[in-house]
């Protein structure tokens, strides 16, 4: 059994490093166009030259991790605001849930350019499209998570007399608070998609700015080192929250 | 009686936002935005110029997403026929997944060029994880009873996957390949609007150029009305499998694990 688990960790990194390493000899060999492709090694190199460079950190990556706070916390809060009515009011509830489920179907990114017209270029129109892209899987789990309570719970709550603010934070909250979880990670990975692509479309700052400007000006270092670390940030950000919450899962399983 | 209620409500809700769309016109003005009467003109006065820019977009759309459906189910299925492969490759699938895919599209230009190629290529990497995340799951838990009546039948590899195994996966992969349509939709989309010279994306970054607020109003629309078309007929056939084996545990969840979307 943890024969089996071990191998499958070594083929899985084996799957991720031969086609870099690969990618690496190709670029280095010449095979791959070098005006296309830069080394892998040198994108980590770049990333990190980017990373220590005051400039970039001032007017990229603080921009971006702002706004893309800004939107997460406005969906967060909304969006479980939002969740406990759908929760409460059952005729609200089905009458909203099918435009949710239609909500992720909108490519947002389109009402970019409206938001632009109304509220100019400064951060907040890509605070808006950040917010618009995380809020409603904050909604559905919330609401979700709280209508899923199960029975057992809410009828021991009942005999023992507790009133609803008691339910509240001894039943519904702590029976909810897995799935809730689930979607506070899922919004915060959608802000800060939503904040760099709307930056990449059209933007004067942050990180998806910067890609576009290095594109734009044939600077494939930059380009290649930018794109490397939005992708670094949101893994780490997807391995640190998944953690927390197979963790929550598992207590939750455990309890029961 | 309720259901009536819940009917009544949900045709309210679009007409609630066209109310609330007029009331913000009419608090900001122009040229900062438009009203949804002013969307409508342009939308008319402009359809037969946008209608080769639909027609654009619709198709690289329906290219990519068959490229998409093919390749991912095609993928998803013989990696799920291995319970190891699985398990192996589905985390890396997931990060895939996950990362901002918008912020590779300079690399496919750089490969592609400026060309429909090079946004259909973009736009099946953006919508190709989920089909190949949901049908690797479904084939993998292919309740076993079916496959040991395969075997009983003496059946081929072929009869087997046209008998046993398409009817059992189907009904999760209808959940995927409409998580893979919208992600598609929207990798196109994001495609035009960062560069290109043709399409809807195109022309909505052109109009926020021209600082046309009631034709990019309009283009949204347009946007949204291909966006729910498409979904609809998905639901419907999601709907039908529905109806033909009842929800499944496993349809709910893989609804769930298509959410995660970037």
């Amino acid at each position: 059994m943890r024969n089996e688990r071990l191998t499958r960790i070594t083929v899985r990194i084996l799957i991720v490093l031969l086609p870099l390493l690969l990618f690496e000899v190709l670029v280095r060999m010449r095979i791959l166009d070098p005006f296309t492709f830069i080394p892998f090694t040198e994108m980590i190199r770049t990333m990190g030259k980017l990373l220590m460079t005051q400039q970039f950190v001032s007017d990229s990556i603080i921009p971006t991790a702002g706004e893309a706070m800004a939107s997460f916390i406005s969906a967060a809060v909304i969006g479980i605001l939002f969740g406990i009515v759908l929760w409460r009011s059952d005729s609200l509830y089905h009458t909203v849930q099918p435009y949710l489920m239609l909500f992720y179907a909108v490519p947002v990114f389109a009402i970019y350019p409206v938001f632009i017209s109304l509220f100019g270029t400064g951060p907040l129109p890509v605070i808006i499209v950040g917010f618009l892209f995380a809020v409603v899987t904050v909604i559905t789990n919330t609401a979700i998570g709280f209508r899923e309570t199960k029975n057992v719970f809410i009828k021991v709550g009942k005999s023992l007399n507790l009133n609803f603010r008691q339910m509240l934070f001894h039943v519904y909250i702590p029976a909810a608070w897995p799935y809730i979880f689930t979607g506070l990670k899922l919004a915060l990975a959608y802000s800060i998609i939503g904040v760099v692509a709307t930056e990449f479309i059209l933007s004067t700052r942050g990180l998806g700015h910067s890609i576009a400007f290095a594109y734009n000006n044939f600077d494939l270092k930059g380009m290649y080192g930018g794109i490397l670390l939005v992708i670094a940030i949101i893994l780490v950000v997807n391995t640190i929250l998944g953690y927390f919450e197979s963790a929550l899962y598992n207590r939750n399983m455990k309890g029961h | 009686m309720s259901n009536t209620w819940h009917s009544v409500g949900r045709y309210t809700l679009p007409v609630g936002l066209f109310i609330l769309w007029e009331a913000l016109y009419l608090l900001v003005k122009e040229p900062a935005m438009a009203s949804p009467w002013q969307s409508i003109v342009a939308l008319v006065n402009n359809a037969g110029e946008w209608l080769t820019d639909i027609g654009i977009t619709l198709t690289a759309l329906l290219v990519s997403f068959a490229i998409c459906a093919v390749m991912g189910t095609i993928f998803g299925f013989f990696v799920g026929l291995s319970s190891f492969w699985t398990q192996t490759i589905h985390p890396i699938l997931l990060a895939l997944y996950s990362i901002p895919k918008v912020t590779l599209y300079p690399v496919f230009l750089l490969v592609f060029g400026l060309t429909v190629e090079g946004r259909i290529a973009f736009s099946v990497f953006h919508g190709i994880f989920p089909i190949c995340i949901i049908c690797m799951e479904a084939t993998r838990m292919i309740p076993k009873t079916y496959l040991k009546l395969a075997t009983a039948y003496q059946m081929s590899f072929v009869q087997k996957v046209r008998y046993i195994i398409i009817p059992a996966i189907l009904p999760q992969l209808v959940v995927g390949l409409r998580m893979g349509f919208s992600l598609c939709f929207l990798g196109l989309i994001l495609s035009e609007m960062f560069a290109s010279y043709k399409g809807l994306g195109y022309r909505l970054t052109h109009y926020m150029a021209l600082n046309q607020t009631s034709a990019i109003l309009a283009l949204f629309l347009i946007v949204i009305f291909l966006a729910f078309f498409f979904t609809f007929i998905f639901l419907l056939w999601q709907e039908r499998m529905e109806r033909k084996i009842g929800k499944t545990e496993r349809m709910i969840e893989a609804d769930s694990r298509g959410q995660d979307r970037s």
